[in-house]
């Protein structure tokens, strides 16, 4: 009853609160705003914007507000229709009430409201706000609006940030490809320039989020991030500009830096940050001037600076930023204050309320412990026999010497399913078996013929489960049975693991059987434990000698040592690779042999892997592979017989020049020779002169005879080598060979040869081969050019130390999309009269070298090929 | 070809090449001169002494069609002989066109550059002859008056001592007295001389 009334009067007081005489501002005049935001309201920036512009419009006295908000999400949905169909709803929505004024958050807000405002707008004054100034472009684009503005503060962030790193040289600026992020990058350019002699700038403008997130993780150490704003990557992905930022922050390596407390939660480190707050309340005090009757294009422009020094407490931290070196007045948002720190006076007053309750309560309980202890140990030794045998999972029953039970454990009973007082007493086989005799299987009848220990293994089908029986005869002095322990477990499982094991032996030894591969498994030591039936056929057909007929027990590591008839150096390497899988120091080892057989030569391909079972072992596996083999040496001749071929083909392209570079030094020869004639047939021959004949004669032929030797280099069919090449040689010989034909085609070879470049180990007519394909390339794409732009440059340099690039660059047609992707595939070309061979046959020599081919356009037209060879490579040619 | 001196000019841009083709000329009795670029050669002051140019087609900066095409542009008439490690017919035809004696393959044979040398030296020389005498003979005609190059004129189409004395309106003596004076002024024998020498000098009767 007390409590009700408590209720009631609870009730009441609740009733009397909104009982409280209406709010004076019911009766001011109401003024209807709406708020078009570009994208979503919700963001930090805007929310601080709304808080200061409605803080500021509250603060009047003079009306009462109704403020609608529009997420419109312009930067994710650019489509024109959706903006006019935007706009069409807006007017729907709002054709009942009367908007008193619009505020049209940054540029795009405003020139959708342009563009597409419907007419209930037309005359609705508008507020346009923008954080810059100079994101507005043209003030002539603004008509009718009054501008709210502020200044974000490029220089002052740069200048905090330089200050906060003074080792820094480089600034990294992320812009997106969005109309608004290019805009604001033209003005943070134009900020920037004045810093160019402290730092060096670079732009990652437009470039798709995955490729900036991975470029920004890779950033040098001196460096810091200067972020604009992503509302587009390059791949035309819309982004929320503070989600973009998060998810570079997530990977930069180094500090970000940005000018808008929009971001202040995104990962930035803060800098000198404009105030949305600030711009909330400027836009507020221009609104109420509108309101009280203002023309707004009669307003001005109100531009004020609200940046300030705020940074990020996490950030700082991250960055390993000391508080003391911040700029006096910046204000570090995000403090971690620890529970303690803000909360020690409710901590110290729990605390010692629980310390008091819990010396209390543990007075208590150990006074009630104390007289409980007395009766456990009583009860415990009356009852310890019992749980004892109870407890037992075995089905214990103790017999007379007829077969009755007279007692049983809690497992009988719950087997039998039966209450005690329909077990005890009756005959052991009528309870259990349901008979009136002993089965004929039953251990006890046997235990009174031995009168001894019986026991056996039953199969009991009413519970479908494997028994192990024991029974013990009771005996008297007299030595007469007077009764059993009939003692039951129950052993299914250990029978069903014994047949699982036992199965799971025949399959293994049957799936060792049904492998086509030889396999052998030894023990830690080497020696066979068992191998199988391809393996001991194989023996049998003396396929190798390191697949000898082996039988369990034998150390198959001393089969190895004693195969004299394996070649020379294979036990070694086996061996080896056999201890180093033994020893743990390999996973695996394997290795492709051949050997003679009475069938002729065969391959195979021996594996050595660890045999993994806690006693350890390897298993061997031989796999013959003679077909693949010859197979693949098949394809080796014919790759080589199709590079040599492409390589006189090559050579027959040049033939007119070649022919050229022989005919000069003939011609020189045959004058020279005529005109010795002639002076010794004189009266008073000039023997000096003839001497300088025959010394020029020569030099000519030698200068004939190299033409031929490089040709004949080059023609000779040869099994590829290595061998030491020094690259600059190869490069200037193989220009000799296309000297005349680029002259006969009026272009210039320009060299760009790096210096003291080291020798590379490969086979000197292929790598020519491949020199020359991409000089003839070149000077093909070159045709149609203008003379004076007819050039090749070939460059050779060292790469990353570990390679050598050498590139042949041109200024000709370039290569178009498609080519690009099938310049390397085999038959492809773009020539008329083309085999379709040469890159893809640069490419497999390259390849075999373990380099790299590849071709890209050049920025100012033509196409690039390059390739490297690297320094030491282990693969054969 | 030993009567009267002669030059031959040879461009090529391979050293030994130049070399051996300015020994074997020179075994052979000519004077030679050697240039590595048609560029040397254009800037070579030449003489009018009788000769042929040997050019080789392809030569880095000026290539011998190129320089052949400059020498008929400032009038500079040698007999042009190319020589050449790959001509094409294009090639041949231009130069033929643009007046070159002779297209020589390399290797050439040594006989057949002779021939052809010794044919355009002569060519040349006959070349220069002819110019020589017409210059001559234009000296001579600025000699005369105005009444004698009339006479001239007149008695070069063929018209009789009586029919120029009515035609110009004066006596048949008169123009007997020009007639010798035009005959001796400009060296001519008789009749048939005065009528070749109207013939070069591109005079016709129309003219009066």
């Amino acid at each position: 009853m007390c409590r009700k009334t408590r209720s009631l009067t609870l009730l009441l007081a609740v009733l009397l609160l909104f009982a409280i005489p209406d709010d004076p501002s019911a009766s001011l005049p109401r003024k209807r705003i709406l708020i078009l935001f570009p994208y979503e309201s919700n963001t930090p920036g805007f929310v601080k914007f709304d808080e200061g512009f409605g803080y500021m419009l509250r603060s009047s006295e003079e009306y009462e507000f109704e403020f609608y908000v529009e997420d419109m999400d312009l930067t994710r949905f650019p489509d024109e229709r959706y903006h006019q169909r935007l706009m069409e709803f807006l007017h729907e929505k709002y054709a009942g009430i009367s908007i008193d004024l619009i505020v049209a958050i940054q540029l795009p807000s405003f020139d959708l409201l342009l563009k597409h405002g419907p007419e209930s707008f037309h005359n609705v004054p508008v507020i346009l706000y923008s954080q810059d100034r100079r994101l507005l472009g043209d003030p002539k684009s603004i008509p009718g609006a009054a501008v709210v503005t502020g200044q974000l503060d490029i220089k002052g962030t740069l200048d905090v940030a330089i200050r906060l790193h003074p080792g820094v040289d480089k600034v990294f600026v992320i812009s997106g490809a969005s109309r608004f992020d290019r805009l604001l990058e033209g003005i943070a350019r134009e900020d920037f320039r004045s810093f160019e002699n402290q730092v060096r700038f670079q732009y990652l403008s437009g470039l798709p989020m995955h490729e900036l997130t991975r470029y920004v993780s890779l950033l040098p150490e001196d460096s810091v991030v200067f972020y604009l704003s992503v509302l587009r990557d390059g791949n035309g992905k819309a982004f929320k500009s503070p989600e973009a930022l998060t998810l570079i922050s997530k990977h930069a390596s180094v500090p970000i830096y940005s000018v808008s407390e929009t971001y202040i939660d995104s990962g930035i480190v803060g800098g000198r940050l404009i105030s949305h707050l600030a711009h909330g309340a400027m836009a507020g005090r221009v609104a109420l001037r509108i309101l009280a009757g203002e023309e707004p294009t009669d307003l001005g422009l109100p531009e004020e600076s609200t940046s300030r020094y705020i940074f990020h407490a996490r950030e700082l931290k991250r960055w390993g930023i000391l508080e003391k070196n911040l700029p006096p007045g910046s204000d570090v948002r995000y403090r971690d204050y620890s529970v303690w720190e803000t909360h020690r006076w409710q901590i110290v007053w729990v605390v010692s309320i629980l310390i008091i309750q819990t010396l209390l309560i543990s007075a208590l309980v150990t006074s009630l412990r104390r007289q409980r202890r007395t009766e456990r140990a009583l009860k415990k030794s009356a009852d310890e026999w019992q749980t004892t045998f109870d407890s037992t999972k075995d089905r214990i029953m103790l017999l007379d010497r007829d077969f009755q039970i007279l007692r049983v454990n809690a497992a009988v009973a719950s087997s039998l399913a039966l209450p005690l007082d329909q077990i005890l007493g009756r005959h052991c086989y009528s309870v259990v078996h349901g008979t009136n005799t002993p089965p004929g299987n039953c251990p006890c009848a046997r235990t009174v013929e031995i009168k001894g220990h019986e026991e056996a293994i039953i199969y009991e089908g009413k519970w479908n489960a494997w028994l192990f029986v024991s029974i013990d005869p009771i005996l008297n002095d007299g030595k007469e049975i007077t009764g059993f322990v009939h003692t039951v477990k129950d052993v299914t499982d250990q029978k069903r693991a014994a047949e699982a094991i036992e199965a799971s032996e025949a399959f293994n030894r049957a799936v060792l059987a049904s492998l086509k591969n030889q396999v052998a498994i030894l023990d830690r030591e080497g020696t066979v434990l068992a191998v199988n039936e391809s393996w001991r056929q194989s023996a049998e057909q003396e396929l190798s000698p390191l697949l000898a007929g082996l039988s369990p027990g034998v150390s198959y590591l001393e089969v190895c040592r004693q195969s004299v008839h394996a070649p020379a150096g294979l036990a070694d390497e086996v061996l080896d690779g056999i201890h180093s899988v033994l020893d743990g120091n390999r996973e695996t080892f394997s290795f492709e042999y051949s050997c003679d057989s009475p069938s002729g030569p065969r391959w195979f391909l021996m594996k050595v892997m660890p045999f993994k079972t806690p006693e350890g072992g390897v298993v061997i596996s031989h796999t013959d592979i003679s077909e693949r083999k010859s197979a693949e040496l098949e394809a080796q001749l014919r790759r080589e017989e199709l590079t040599h071929v492409t390589r006189i083909v090559t050579i027959g392209e040049l033939a007119t020049s070649l022919a050229h570079e022989i005919n000069q030094p003939m011609t020189a020869i045959l004058c020279n020779a005529e005109a010795a004639q002639r002076f010794l047939s004189r009266a008073d021959p000039d023997l000096d002169e003839v001497r300088r004949i025959l010394d020029d004669i020569i030099h000519d032929d030698r200068r004939a005879g190299e033409v031929i030797r490089r040709i004949r280099t080059l023609v000779k069919k040869e099994i590829p080598r290595r061998e030491a090449v020094v690259i600059n040689d190869a490069v200037r010989e193989t220009i000799t060979l296309v000297r005349s034909a680029c002259f006969l085609e009026g272009l210039s070879i320009v060299e760009e040869l790096g210096s003291e470049l080291p020798t590379l180990q490969c086979d000197h007519v292929q790598l020519q081969q491949v020199i020359l394909n991409l000089l003839l390339n070149s000077t093909a794409a070159m045709r149609e050019s203008p003379p004076a732009l007819r050039r090749v440059v070939i460059r050779t340099a060292l790469q990353d130390r570990r390679s050598i690039l050498v590139s042949v660059r041109d200024s000709g047609t370039g290569i178009d999309k498609d080519a690009m992707d099938r310049l390397f595939e085999p038959f492809y070309t773009t020539k008329a009269d083309g085999l379709g061979m040469g890159l893809s046959i640069s490419r497999s020599i390259i390849k075999a070298h373990g380099g790299t081919i590849w071709a890209e356009n050049n920025e100012g037209g033509g196409a690039t090929f390059s390739f490297t060879l690297p320094l030491d490579s282990g693969e054969q040619p | 070809m030993k009567d009267e001196k002669s030059v031959v000019y040879v461009v090529d841009d391979d050293p030994s090449v130049l070399r051996s083709v300015e020994r074997f000329l020179r075994s052979a009795g000519y004077e030679v001169r050697t240039f590595t670029s048609a560029l040397d050669f254009l800037n070579f002051p030449h003489q009018d002494t009788p000769g042929c140019l040997v050019l080789d087609v392809k030569m880095p900066d000026l290539g011998g069609l190129e320089l052949q095409e400059h020498l008929v542009d400032r009038q500079i008439a040698f007999p042009v002989i190319f020589i050449t490690g790959y001509g094409t017919i294009p090639m041949s035809v231009r130069a033929m066109k643009a007046g070159a004696v002779d297209f020589l393959q390399k290797p050439f044979l040594e006989r057949d550059l002779l021939d052809v040398i010794s044919g355009a030296i002569a060519r040349d020389r006959q070349l220069k002859r002819e110019q020589r005498d017409l210059r001559k003979l234009r000296n001579r005609l600025k000699t005369l008056t105005p009444r004698e190059h009339e006479v001239f004129g007149l008695v070069a189409s063929g018209m009789l001592n009586k029919q120029i004395a009515f035609e110009l309106g004066t006596s048949e003596k008169t123009i007997k007295v020009h007639r010798a004076r035009v005959m001796e002024k400009l060296g001519a024998e008789s009749l048939a001389d005065l009528v070749r020498y109207a013939e070069k000098l591109g005079i016709r009767s129309k003219e009066v």
